[in-house]
């Protein structure tokens, strides 16, 4: 599966190595967070017919799990171009109107990501006194204490989600300008889902 | 509320994403509509979008019809179809219908249909002399039935929303997708014969009964989600994650899954659900602006003002779907226009479980239609195709989806009966 925006490898700048190695942690982070999420539902099924018992955090871990791997894999997905979008006009541009209307577009994308990114923290940092029960639960069935993990560690997934956003409209409008300069041409991410399953 | 929808409007025609431009709409409104000081609301409301145990379904079906798919289950969908039809005249066209029908018993997505049968199948008809853009077009709006016939994603969203039984709209979605398939299959007939298709050879006996035993597992997926619901073994939820345990043994008994398919399985699926949670999770925030600006009241002040007849409210609504389906994705206009149906379906007075079904049924219609027929999209993709040619071929399709959609919202024997003799009400 290979994103329109990396496909020319060739000569781009250094840092983008380092993009690289970032996209495949972010991947394996969402897929074990998949497979977890999978684990527990099935046990939890299990557990109710077989030993007549019920994991009682099942329900908020599983919640908890997706609203991070979601968010966590908003840029990945974005890069990857699996946002659904028009991109008639863009393509019919030609490709210096379309690299201006790419840099137009964005500034209203990268004003909302800021206010969600500093909206978020605040609200975020708001429930700092509150903790997470499911960790509680599991915790203390291992050790006997609370684990007091607060649960402003999962809502802050949502705007460093947003940041890491950011930081991908960021990095392709730089890919489309390098791309640009050198006279390659930049296809707007087509709905390429024909490969996605 | 025309500025709303006149900043989503440019938004989308420039490129942005769809998610990207509902958010940036909800935004703008918010602070155009005085209440700026509300920003706060917004990362709760992107929050609260993803954050339901019943979302859980999207990635867990999404992932069951992936590892079903690398397990090489859509192999064996596809050969089965071509024992019972293919040797029709244009036999291929119409196993693509009847694949698309069976596959929609284990997929609850059309997209993921799409993809999935439109890599085989588009080539395969090509091959036969099957024109193109047809055989692309047939896979486009067939795959419309997975979320149909049960398990289906959206069906899930609209009960938990609208707090209709999951168990009957599921029942509910059968009679109308089988509708679907056999006018899908009277076209697809009518085509072979009109241009003149090739005919292909029968099906050996011998290899009949193979084709059919290695299609079993398939077919029985949606046997399982439904018995399993309906005698209260699994929720929704869970059955989803059954689903997955299911095709994971069935991949793994048939020794088609590998621990490396099994990963590309599990991150592709995070990625394509991520796409589609966060498009929940900017429809929950426009959703949440137009209850604060009373938009659904309005909405159905101005439908009232133009006509109290039932049928026409019913009519206009079902035109107000359409619209909406073919910018926006199936979940997303749950999300957005629940209160409005809410309060026409006490307008209509039609039975909640009917009522559901057509929503669904209207708002997948969508998928396959111009300009964001995401469906259209896909086997545009997948065949290489230009979009114009194919959305001349879906045309007819598209009429067909219509006339059901029509049958399902004035016969309600068609959506109920099923469920009322399966599942009696309390």
């Amino acid at each position: 599966m290979e994103a329109y925006s990396t496909a020319g490898p060739s000569g781009l700048p250094r840092w983008f190595r380092w993009f690289g190695i970032y996209t495949r942690t972010i991947e394996g982070v969402a897929g074990v967070s998949m497979a977890i999420i999978l684990v527990i539902m099935v046990v939890q099924v299990a557990a109710r017919y077989l030993f007549s018992g019920s994991l009682i955090w099942a329900e908020e871990a599983c919640r908890y799990l997706l609203l991070w791997q979601t968010f966590l894999l908003l840029g990945v997905a974005y890069q990857r171009g699996e946002f659904v979008m028009l991109d008639l006009l863009p393509y019919m541009l030609s490709s210096r109107a379309r690299l201006v209307l790419k840099c137009a577009t964005a500034i209203p994308v990268l004003i909302f990501l800021a206010v969600i990114v500093f909206e978020g923290f605040d609200y975020a940092s708001r429930f700092d006194r509150q903790k997470i029960p499911a960790l509680d639960f599991i915790w203390s069935a291992l050790t006997g204490e609370n684990a007091g993990v607060s649960v402003k560690w999962v809502y802050i997934s949502v705007p460093i989600g947003a940041a890491l956003l950011a930081m991908h409209v960021v990095a392709d409008l730089v890919i489309s300008a390098i791309r640009h300069r050198r006279g390659l041409d930049d296809l707007p991410p087509a709905i390429d889902m024909g490969e996605q399953l | 509320m025309a500025g709303f929808f006149g900043i989503f409007a440019l938004l989308l025609v420039t490129g942005v994403p769809i998610a990207l431009a509902l958010g940036i709409g909800g935004m703008a409104f918010l602070w155009l509509s005085g209440n700026g000081a509300m920003m706060l609301s917004l990362p709760q409301r992107m929050m609260a979008g993803v954050d339901q145990f019943v979302l859980l379904t999207i990635p867990l079906f999404l992932l069951a019809g992936a590892l079903m798919n690398v397990g090489g289950i859509t192999d064996r969908i596809v050969n089965f179809a071509k024992v019972c039809v293919g040797h029709r005249r244009g036999g291929m066209s119409n196993v693509t219908v009847l694949s698309a029908g069976f596959f929609a018993g284990i997929s609850g997505s059309a997209n993921a249909e799409a993809a999935a049968l439109g890599s085989i199948l588009i080539p395969t008809m090509k091959k036969q002399g099957i024109p193109a853009a047809y055989a692309a077009a047939l896979v486009g709006v067939c795959s419309i039935v997975g979320p149909i016939i049960p398990p289906s994603i959206t069906m899930i969203i609209y009960g938990v929303l609208s707090g209709t039984s999951i168990g009957q709209l599921f029942m509910a979605g059968v009679v109308p997708g089988v509708l679907l398939i056999c006018g899908f299959l009277a076209y697809a007939t009518w085509r072979a014969a009109r241009d003149d298709f090739p005919v292909s050879e029968r099906v050996p006996m011998a290899e009949r009964g193979s084709a059919i035993f290695r299609a079993m597992p398939a077919l029985f997926l949606p046997v399982i989600i439904i018995v399993g619901i309906k005698a209260g073994i699994f929720t929704p939820t869970e059955a989803a994650a059954v689903a997955v345990a299911y095709a994971l043994l069935v991949g793994l008994l048939y020794r088609d899954l590998t621990p490396s398919r099994i990963w590309n399985a599990l991150v592709s699926t995070a990625i394509i659900s991520a796409s589609i949670l966060f498009i929940t999770s900017m429809a929950s925030i426009v959703a949440f602006v137009f209850t604060l600006e009373q938009v659904p009241a309005r909405i159905t002040e101005s439908i009232l003002a133009i006509t109290d007849n039932q049928i026409a409210i019913l009519l206009l609504l079902n035109l107000f779907l359409l619209l909406l389906g073919m910018f926006l994705e199936p979940i997303s206009i749950l999300i957005l226009t629940m209160p409005i149906l809410l309060k026409m379906s006490g307008l209509i007075g039609m039975e909640p479980v009917q009522f559901g079904a057509m929503v669904v049924l209207n708002v997948v219609i969508g998928m396959a239609t111009p300009p964001v027929g995401i469906q259209l999209f896909i086997v545009a993709g997948a065949s290489g195709e230009p979009l114009p040619r194919i959305i001349r071929e879906a045309l007819p399709l598209i009429a067909i989806c219509l006339v059901v959609l029509l049958l399902v919202a004035f016969i309600p024997a068609l959506t109920l009966a099923l469920p009322n003799a399966l599942i009696p009400v309390q």
